[in-house]
């Protein structure tokens, strides 16, 4: 079957909902061109915004975005969405499943209270990435995010479970309360990095946050090298390029079980 | 019917469900992979008093193991899920764990899944990491030598265990040298393990003994020793006989593995020993599967 293709009409200021692409289970080309959607205070047809063709629901395709397309992806299951362009807000915000692959930037709260399934980000990605949902105590429940250039500041907070690989910075107050998961930073890493951290491991290039960490002995540990492996496996690149990383384990502060990496 | 020569009875071996899962055991090298391995699969030859069969599959290169190590693939298989279970967990703790440099992966994907790291994680006192990759859970458990990395589930499917064909040969040398040409060929093959010494049997087994206390006792049939005193179903010429037992995923995994190493046999220097190829059954009434080695052959 071919994809769903949907290619935006418009340029407007006015911000647009797209969450409903995620509730989207019908092949019926002219159900999806009828569907009633909101712009503004106004209700539009599908087909008005946007150019539709093709026909498998489950695996969709977006092009000709812009900022102004928010909530792609939102509460996303068991679909595969690729977006060319930049989009706006809240990009897989509590996704649960599936695939997204964003070539373009996306704006702030991405992947927000994500609980499950990929996200594959070609550019950059505003603030509050990763962050916590309204009401949630969770950032990132799990999943796996690869950002290949910069992330905003206030990003992944209080994160679960899961792997978030950035390939360029990330900006200030960044990986705060986290609870444990995996986080590659091959950047460099904005101030008030990892405060209130209780466990996790941090695989980072940039050396300035050592100092707050106890330096372990060299020991070989089996599980970067595997970990390596996986990533870079998921991504289909050779993103983490270390074997003999050094290791640092525990914080001076408090001495909780956080997990460093420096490459 | 005869194969190169090789006289194949018209008889069936009888094999029964049983259910299996594989896992991967890798180390820094080879040598301490397979450390682990044989412990692993140590007293594992049969379920009536090991509670497991289990066997090394086959020798995985660095490029086949989740971890790019060298390691090996081992097969377990039991009449429960329970037995299973437990078998899987108390040999990992116990020889997996405990060998240096090594990890242990799941080697199977299914629904059904087992313990595998599960419980071999609180090993670790609070200090074991988990990590969620791609969907599935690894335990790295702190130990001396660094840390031992664990998959925490493996998964369950149903198996076939006890295919077996019997050589009956003029002398226990030759017997035994066709029965080392099978099993080298069985060993190269997938999802199949000999589980006895060597891949080979010489106690083959009936059901019951004139004993109330014990379940199966010597195949007297096949004892060359007890020609004359019992209904043997052996010739006056036949004075060793040896069963290979396979234990299989598939029936289609057994039937190739009998019928490639029968080949082999049949062209080796040996099959001039070998007076014929029987199989052992218990009249086809207790196994849910019959390997008719004359169909197998075809």
């Amino acid at each position: 079957m071919k994809p769903l293709v949907l290619r935006c009409k418009i340029k407007c200021n006015i911000r647009l909902d797209m969450s409903w692409l995620s509730t989207i289970d019908t092949s019926n080309l002219s159900l999806i061109k009828n569907k009633n959607i909101l712009l503004g205070n106004k209700r539009y047809k599908v087909s008005e915004l946007f150019t539709v063709s093709g026909e498998d629901s489950s695996n969709i395709k977006i092009l000709n975005t812009n900022d102004n397309l928010d909530n792609i992806g939102s509460s996303l299951k068991n679909k595969k969405l690729t977006i060319e362009g930049n989009i706006g807000r809240g990009l897989a915000r509590n996704m649960t499943s599936g695939t997204i692959i964003l070539n373009g930037n996306a704006g702030d709260v991405a992947c927000s209270g994500m609980k499950g399934g990929s996200v594959f980000i070609y550019g950059s990605v505003g603030n509050r990435f990763c962050s916590l949902p309204t009401g949630i105590n969770e950032g990132f429940s799990d999943g796996f995010v690869y950002v290949q250039k910069n992330v905003g500041s206030d990003s992944i907070i209080r994160m679960r479970r899961g792997n978030i690989v950035i390939g360029g910075n990330i900006g200030i107050n960044s990986c705060r309360e986290l609870i444990a998961g995996t986080v590659t930073i091959l950047g460099k890493i904005g101030k008030e990095f990892c405060c209130n951290a209780r466990r996790g491991t941090l695989i980072i290039k940039d050396r300035s946050i050592c100092k707050d960490f106890i330096k372990s002995n060299s020991t070989d540990l089996t599980f970067f090298n595997f970990y390596q492996m996986k990533i870079n496996n998921i991504i289909d690149s050779s993103v983490i390029k270390n074997k003999k990383p050094v290791r640092y384990f525990g914080t001076k502060a408090e001495k909780k079980l956080v997990e460093l990496f420096v490459l | 019917m005869r194969i190169n020569g090789l006289l194949i009875e018209n008889t069936f071996a009888e094999a029964f469900n049983m259910k299996a899962s594989r896992v991967i055991v890798t180390a820094d090298n080879i040598k301490w992979a397979k450390n682990a391995c044989l412990s692993f699969t140590g007293f594992a030859t049969s379920v009536i008093a090991c509670g497991v069969e289990a066997g090394i599959e086959k020798e995985l290169k660095k490029t086949q193991t989740p971890d790019g190590r060298p390691g090996y693939s081992i097969l377990l298989f039991s009449m429960s899920r329970s037995q299973l279970e437990k078998q899987l967990e108390t040999r990992s703790g116990q020889c997996i764990l405990t060998c240096p440099t090594t990890a242990l992966f799941s080697g199977l994907e299914g629904e059904d899944m087992i313990p595998l790291g599960k419980n071999l994680k609180y090993f670790g006192d609070g200090y074991q990491i988990s990590k969620k990759i791609d969907d599935r859970r690894f335990w790295r458990i702190p130990v001396m030598d660094g840390e031992f990395v664990c998959e925490e589930k493996t998964a369950r499917v149903p198996a076939i265990g006890g295919g077996n064909f019997l050589l009956l040969s003029k002398n226990r040398e030759s017997c035994l040298a066709a029965c080392e040409i099978a099993v080298n060929v069985m060993s190269k093959l997938d999802n199949v393990i000999t589980p006895f010494p060597g891949g080979v049997v010489r106690s083959g087994s009936k059901v019951g003994s004139k004993y109330k206390a014990l379940i199966a006792s010597t195949n007297d049939a096949f004892c060359p020793s007890l020609k004359g005193i019992t209904g043997s179903k052996l010739s006056k010429d036949v004075s060793a006989v040896m069963e290979i037992v396979i234990n299989g995923l598939t029936k289609e995994d057994i039937d190739k593995a009998i019928r490639e190493s029968l080949i082999a046999i049949s062209k080796s220097k040996y099959k001039k020993d070998i007076l014929s190829v029987s199989a052992g059954n218990y009249g086809g009434k207790l196994g849910q599967y019959h390997f008719h080695l004359r169909d197998i052959l075809k």
